[in-house]
């Protein structure tokens, strides 16, 4: 079935998709608030300076937003690189590249061990029985926690996560909830924009262990603090993240890997 | 010989590789209904790749259609008297099955490469000892 490609509006295009495509997708049929197309995604690029970029890992913080374009082929890495160099400074440039080399070194490996990366790549680092599938409750978004709704409900209506909150998204599925990496690795195909099979799938196994020397893992004050206190002061929940770094790690894992806070 | 570029998920821009060495070649983007049936993907996902081809092809002869990628390219290609495809590379079991199928099917597939951020191509194991091969060229090249 060939598809048109002149439209009057975006609203005329997305009904037109959602009528073409029907059954072919999951969620209903909302428009993004990222655009596609080269345009936008230099718009983007032309925007962003990395100023503010070393305290990345707040979650309120300014980080690119380019994902979706460098994982559709929008962007090349080569581009974004040669606009950081010449348009941000010290620190903040050094960083960013740096996060950059983690897509192009997942892509290397990628290449190196083919599908490979959607099985365990090594065993697990603690001893674990996964369950399969992602519990309904955490892609319900109604796990009673502030928190992870909040990820889920985001990352749904946006196709958005930021990387903070996939990190801890990811602990809490596969350590808490003692979940298969491969239901969060397709929960988060499903929904991301940039989703993808070699970020995607390691990013996974480097939480789960099955891709890293230890498990990641966070706590409650790590969450209240980059999270900005999002969530934490006014929370009412019988908070599982609430314990030492030491406490967590003999609970989780029964064993001791010498994370500090 | 008479070249079809081929666009895929992983290659939507309009200085795409493969569509850069052939300017004038016409253009296909596939909505592979198999791979969609079995996989759930959002709305928004679909539609930030449909915007993103719709730029690819303003500028020349294209399809873009539902239905299954391999036979939708062959029958593209065969209508236009194409031998060749050419199509930029990215690691992914889906697009190798379609290579294979186009071969089968005794076109000659050209493949491009998106340009990269290091030259890097040894084996890889942890990023730590990555980024130390790397660091000073992904700083200045
Ligand atoms: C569990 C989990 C799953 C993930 N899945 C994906 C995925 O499917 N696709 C994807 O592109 N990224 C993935 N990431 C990596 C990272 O979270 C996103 O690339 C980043 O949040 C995108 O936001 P940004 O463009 O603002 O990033 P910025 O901080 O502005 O970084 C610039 C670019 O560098 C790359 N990058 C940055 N950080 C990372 C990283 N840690 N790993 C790999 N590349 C990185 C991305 O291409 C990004 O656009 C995942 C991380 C985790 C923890």
């Amino acid at each position: 079935m060939e598809l048109q490609t002149q439209f009057s509006s975006r609203e005329d295009m997305t009904t037109y998709l959602a009528l073409q495509l029907e059954g072919l997708y999951s969620t209903e049929a909302i428009p993004n608030e990222i655009r596609g197309g080269r345009r936008a995604a230099l718009e983007q690029l032309e925007k962003f300076k990395a100023v503010g970029y070393g305290k990345r890992n707040f979650v309120a913080s300014h980080t690119s937003r380019l994902s979706a374009y460098l994982r559709h082929g929008v962007l090349s890495m080569a581009e974004v690189a040669a606009h950081v160099r010449k348009n941000a400074n010290g620190r903040e440039k050094i960083e960013f590249l740096k996060q950059l080399a983690w897509r192009e070194f997942f892509l290397l490996v990628l290449e190196q061990e083919g599908i490979g990366v959607l099985e365990n790549l090594e065993a697990p680092k603690y001893a674990t029985k996964w369950q399969n599938d992602l519990p309904e409750d955490i892609l319900e978004a109604r796990t009673g926690l502030p928190c992870v709704d909040t990820w889920v409900e985001k990352l749904i209506e946006t196709g958005y996560m930021h990387n903070h909150e996939r990190l801890w998204f990811a602990a809490y599925v596969t350590h808490w909830r003692m979940t298969d990496w491969k239901a969060g690795y397709d929960f988060f195909r499903e929904h991301l924009l940039d989703g993808d099979i070699a970020s995607n799938a390691l990013s996974w196994q480097w939480v789960a262990s099955t891709f890293s020397s230890k498990p990641y893992f966070m706590n409650q004050q790590n969450i209240q603090k980059f999270s900005s206190d999002a969530y934490c002061s006014s929370c009412r929940a019988v908070c599982p993240f609430r314990k030492s770094y030491p406490d967590l790690e003999r609970s989780l894992f029964g064993q001791d890997y010498g994370w500090s806070s | 010989m008479s070249v079809l570029v081929w666009l895929h998920g992983g290659s939507l821009s309009p200085t795409d590789p493969a569509l850069l060495a052939n300017p004038n070649a016409p253009a296909i983007f596939v909505f592979d209904k198999p791979f969609l049936e079995r996989t759930r993907i959002s709305f928004g996902r679909l539609q930030f790749i449909f915007e993103s081809v719709l730029e690819c092809v303003e500028a020349r002869e294209h399809r873009l259609c539902v239905g299954i990628q391999s036979e939708e390219i062959i029958a593209f290609a065969r209508s236009r008297n194409c031998t060749q495809i050419h199509v930029t590379f990215v690691a992914s079991p889906e697009l190798d099955r379609t290579i294979d199928a186009l071969e089968e099917a005794g076109f000659k597939v050209v493949l491009h490469h998106l340009e990269r951020l290091t030259s890097y191509s040894g084996q890889v194991k942890r990023f730590s000892a990555f980024w130390k091969r790397v660091e000073t060229e992904v700083w200045k090249p």
